[in-house]
């Protein structure tokens, strides 16, 4: 936004070349696309490093010390069992809420990623026209777009990468501390740990430019975008539990976090979560990996071939 | 017809952005229809997904003010052209929001009909969709009307200062968030409460209103926010039960609230139209 307070309603920043660039600078189009992005780059990072202070503060902030310090000891004499669950205990109920907000946040990167791809990144240059001026410069279409694509795809692999990692370590603390129950919410933390994630990041990316190159206009792309982008992971998400054989009795819909309390220890308040009994369906452990990897699979491929089309939109405008 | 034409910039206005809107509602419709098409047609599906996308609509109508209609003429200068039309950039920029701001206040107080009349054919017990959860609260009185003047108001301050569409988007969007979670965060301290008090055999009882703190209490009857998880500790504060403190009536907190927002509301469009006047001095 710092560009924003310039007192002339500034048109895109023009690539102004200079003759002698040092050795480390990226040249031409993969230049332009750093250097006109860098705003939405910034904000990325500055994302990402904020996540992770907020991850590192619910673990070693005090409230998350009171509340591993409130289950210390739990299960031995004179304390009561591991899976007695306190709701009136601040402390704890603070960061299991923080836990799950947290898992909402990283779960809605698609639809935010879809938003600025289909405004900022595609949207907005085929609309003013400098889309088409780069073309005249001996960049073509779709060297342009693969540029558009593979540079933000890089950057939000890594991102969304590092804040999975980091995600699933402040949860596994929280397993060995007991903190979570079994169940409904443990369904929504389990598909934040993984891969799927970040293939989820990526296929925002793909949404978000094909809205643009479709609609060639900024704020519907952004709108569009978003929409559809939402819509797909709402889409995806209930076929999530027949993904893969299941083992289990029961409901395939709920799952266990691999290495928590077994989910008939835990206890369940259903007055005071909504509306699900967890512990007549939870999955092995063991099926974890598998279910991750062909979920991030689907959704890559669904991603590429969104990717695909893009191209073959593109082409035809310009055929 | 002609009774009803909009003359001048009002006219303008319709016009610009009348098909947008056309279009904006037809793709809520079809996000609650093909959200309702994988979940299911159960009166709580169907109430609450449309509860969740009215619930956005005041952010929505704050949105569309920054972007599209303020920072948009400002990035493109269109502006320009009309107030060199004997069109007063006072006069542009009431015309530009007086227009959305009646609009959503009619919708919103409309919804907030539909919305209460939704609710009286609850099924008992249905969790989430007390008046009190933070999902139905805004959405069952004048709460909701208020948020939209708020979020227009505040909409065309941040269309104003940063002038350019998208990024004017982004930051409204920030700037109502930050609105909206302070309202949710002071509610408790909008109204009288009441407390109740249960023994350590009968458990912590459900409070039905708006919630403000729950804990234990000792035999002396202090309170502890924290509430204890061993056996030792129980002795240690001699504790004998708990409490849970709420507010009990919907209206009081309702309209105070309500008040306060349309405050935000009248503070935003003073400083807006106070910066367009040093803007389009300068």
């Amino acid at each position: 936004m710092s560009t924003s307070t310039s007192p002339h309603p500034a048109p895109a920043p023009a690539p102004a070349k200079t003759a002698k660039t040092s050795r480390l600078r990226p040249s031409g189009q993969l230049w332009t696309v750093l250097r006109l992005h860098r705003t939405a780059l910034w904000v990325w990072v500055a994302f990402v490093v904020i996540s992770i202070g907020v991850l590192l503060w619910v673990r070693y902030g005090s409230t998350g010390v009171d509340a591993a310090a409130t289950l210390a000891g739990c299960g031995t004499a004179g304390h009561r069992a591991c899976d007695e669950w306190m709701w009136s205990d601040t402390a704890l109920v603070t960061t299991r809420d923080r836990l799950l907000e947290i898992g909402q946040v990283l779960r809605n990167l698609a639809p935010v990623v879809a938003a600025w791809a289909g405004a900022a990144l595609i949207g907005r240059e085929l609309e003013n026209g400098t889309a088409e001026l780069a073309w005249t410069q001996s960049v073509s279409p779709a060297r342009w777009l693969a540029t558009k694509l593979a540079v933000p795809a890089a950057f939000l692999t890594v991102g969304a990468g590092v804040l999975v990692a980091s995600y699933r370590m402040l949860l596994d603390w929280s397993v060995t501390h007991h903190m979570l129950r079994a169940g409904y919410e443990k369904y929504t933390l389990y598909f934040n740990i993984g891969p799927a994630t970040v293939a989820y990041t990526l296929l925002g990316l793909a949404v978000g430019a094909l809205a643009a190159l479709l609609l060639r206009r900024a704020v519907p792309a952004l709108v569009a975008g978003a929409a559809a982008a939402w819509l797909l992971t709402v889409a995806i998400a209930p076929w999530r539990g027949s993904l893969w054989p299941v083992g289990a009795v029961g409901d395939s819909s709920l799952w266990h976090l691999p290495g928590s309390d077994s989910c008939g220890g835990g206890i369940y308040n259903h007055n005071l979560i909504d509306s699900v009994d967890p512990c007549i369906s939870a999955q092995p452990a063991d099926h974890y990996l598998p279910v991750q990897l062909v979920e991030t699979g689907i959704v890559l491929a669904l991603a590429a071939v969104l990717v695909l089309i893009s191209f073959r939109v593109l082409h035809r405008r310009n055929a | 017809m002609s009774a009803l034409a909009l003359r001048g910039p009002a006219w303008l206005v319709a016009r610009q952005h009348g098909r947008t809107l056309g279009w904006g509602a037809v793709a809520l419709v079809l996000l609650i229809v093909v959200r309702l098409v994988l979940l299911g047609w159960t009166y709580v599906d169907v109430v609450q997904t449309c509860m969740s996308v009215i619930g956005f609509l005041p952010a929505l109508f704050g949105l569309f003010v920054a972007g599209p209609m303020i920072a948009r003429d400002l990035e493109s200068g269109a502006y320009r052209l009309l107030w060199t039309q004997s069109v007063s950039p006072a006069r542009w920029l009431t015309a530009k929001l007086a227009l959305p701001a009646a609009g959503a206040v009619a919708t919103m107080l409309v919804l907030a009909g539909l919305c209460r009349w939704a609710l009286s054919f609850k099924p008992d017990g249905a969790q989430g969709m007390e008046w009190y959860a933070d999902q139905v609260y805004p959405l069952i009185g004048p709460l909701g009307a208020a948020r939209a003047l708020a979020y227009i108001a505040i909409g065309a301050l941040v269309g104003i200062l940063v002038r350019r569409t998208i990024p004017a988007m982004v930051a409204s969007f920030v700037a109502i968030g930050i609105v909206e979670f302070a309202f949710n965060f002071a509610r408790g301290h909008l109204g009288t409460a009441t407390t109740l008090y249960s023994t350590l055999d009968e458990g912590m009882r459900g409070a039905p209103g708006i919630f403000v703190a729950d804990g234990n209490v000792t035999s002396t009857g202090a309170k502890i926010g924290d509430a204890c998880v061993s056996d030792q500790c129980m002795r240690e504060h001699d504790i004998s039960g708990y409490f849970n403190t709420y507010i009990p009536h919907f209206w009081p907190t309702q309209l105070i609230e309500t008040g306060l927002v349309l405050a935000v509301a009248a503070l935003a469009l003073t400083l807006t139209f106070r910066l367009l006047r040093t803007k389009a001095a300068s």
